[in-house]
């Protein structure tokens, strides 16, 4: 069904057409995902929250009002559920919150532990502002997010998304760095991959 | 292709890698298009705050107040103090307030409960996690259904 447009497919899925809506999942599930684990949300409560996510869009199937922009909508909504939660959370446990490491200064035994180089360039990723990391994440969620789609996880305008992208990879690539991770050599124009 | 794409291609790669979507994330997510209730209206979610931050503007935000939830329809307002600990336990009210009965759902479990003329209702030893209130008042022949909402 992937060749249905996300209109068809909202259609579709309303009337309660379990392949259409598996489709709609198949296509915004790592959009979802990638907004929950940018604001730094793990485990069973990042899976919760997605959950609640796609749940708001069963209840809305039927009344979206641009049902082509479901993607910005479900980004939208999945901000909002996990502002919620971690609006609850901070009530819930002042008390045993242990305090972040400052961002850029790496835990000594994080160079022994995070051995190989995909783990060092998540662990420079969660370094980052939680704007940066919601926005990284969305573009490199498979298929990569929209601006329009960026824009309403951050509430942001579209027009900011470029800029905010070019300075978000320029301290990604900073943070890699200090962390002992060679990018320049892997992105430059002619070497790489 | 330039650097900076190469860079989120690199991203792209690690995350599949070291952070990628669980599986049970994405069963959870297909499963809830069986989940809706059809013919019913919604109660959205509007409100969700501790009691003592919603009763008294001024106080000092409580850590430990039990959460106010509130949900509205055109017609009706309900209103759901949930407490408890390792078991949930809820006391709401119907605005207008008026006898009716309620389902509570969860994944898997659903418990029967009644409001009186006042339209207070309550229900005790609940699991913690995603719930929904199926609403039938007196008189209406159309339920209303709140979103479902992690208690």
């Amino acid at each position: 069904m992937s060749q249905f447009s996300t209109t068809d497919l909202v259609a579709a899925a309303a009337q309660g057409e379990q392949e259409a809506w598996n489709t709609l999942v198949a296509r915004y599930e790592r959009l979802v995902w990638a907004v929950v684990r940018g604001h730094g949300i793990c485990g069973t409560d990042a899976a919760d929250i997605s959950q609640t996510a796609w749940l708001r869009l069963v209840e809305h199937l039927g009344r979206l009002r641009e049902p082509e922009q479901v993607g910005a909508w479900l980004a939208a909504t999945a901000r909002h559920e996990c502002v919620r939660w971690l609006r609850h959370r901070s009530q819930e446990r002042v008390m045993d919150e242990v305090p972040d490491r400052p961002a850029g200064e790496p835990d000594p035994e994080e160079r022994a532990l995070a051995a190989d180089e995909a783990h060092l360039l998540v662990a420079a990723l969660e370094r980052l502002p939680e704007r940066c990391r919601i926005l990284l994440r969305m573009l490199a969620a498979d298929p990569p997010a929209s601006y329009t789609e960026i824009s309403a996880a951050l509430g942001l305008p579209v027009g900011s998304i470029g800029p905010t992208r070019s300075r978000c990879l320029a301290r990604l690539r900073e943070i890699a760095s200090s962390l002992g991770l060679d990018l320049d050599s892997r992105t430059s124009a002619e070497g790489g991959r | 292709m330039n650097a900076d794409e190469k860079l989120i291609g690199l991203l792209r790669a690690a995350l599949e890698q070291v952070d990628p979507l669980p599986q049970t994330v994405r069963s959870a997510a297909r499963a809830v298009l069986t989940w809706r209730t059809l013919d019913a209206e919604l109660a959205e979610l509007v409100e969700d705050a501790s009691a003592t931050e919603a009763s008294t503007v001024a106080a000092v935000r409580s850590s430990d107040g039990p959460r106010l939830l509130t949900f509205r329809a055109e017609n009706l307002e309900v209103e759901v103090e949930v407490g408890g600990d390792r078991r949930r336990s809820i006391t709401g009210q119907l605005i207008p307030p008026g006898p009716a009965s309620i389902v509570i759902r969860w994944d898997g479990g659903s418990v029967t409960t009644l409001a009186d003329e006042l339209g207070c209702f309550s229900a005790d030893d609940l699991p913690p996690g995603l719930i929904r209130l199926e609403i039938r008042r007196a008189g209406s022949e159309r339920a209303v259904v709140t979103s479902w909402t992690a208690i």
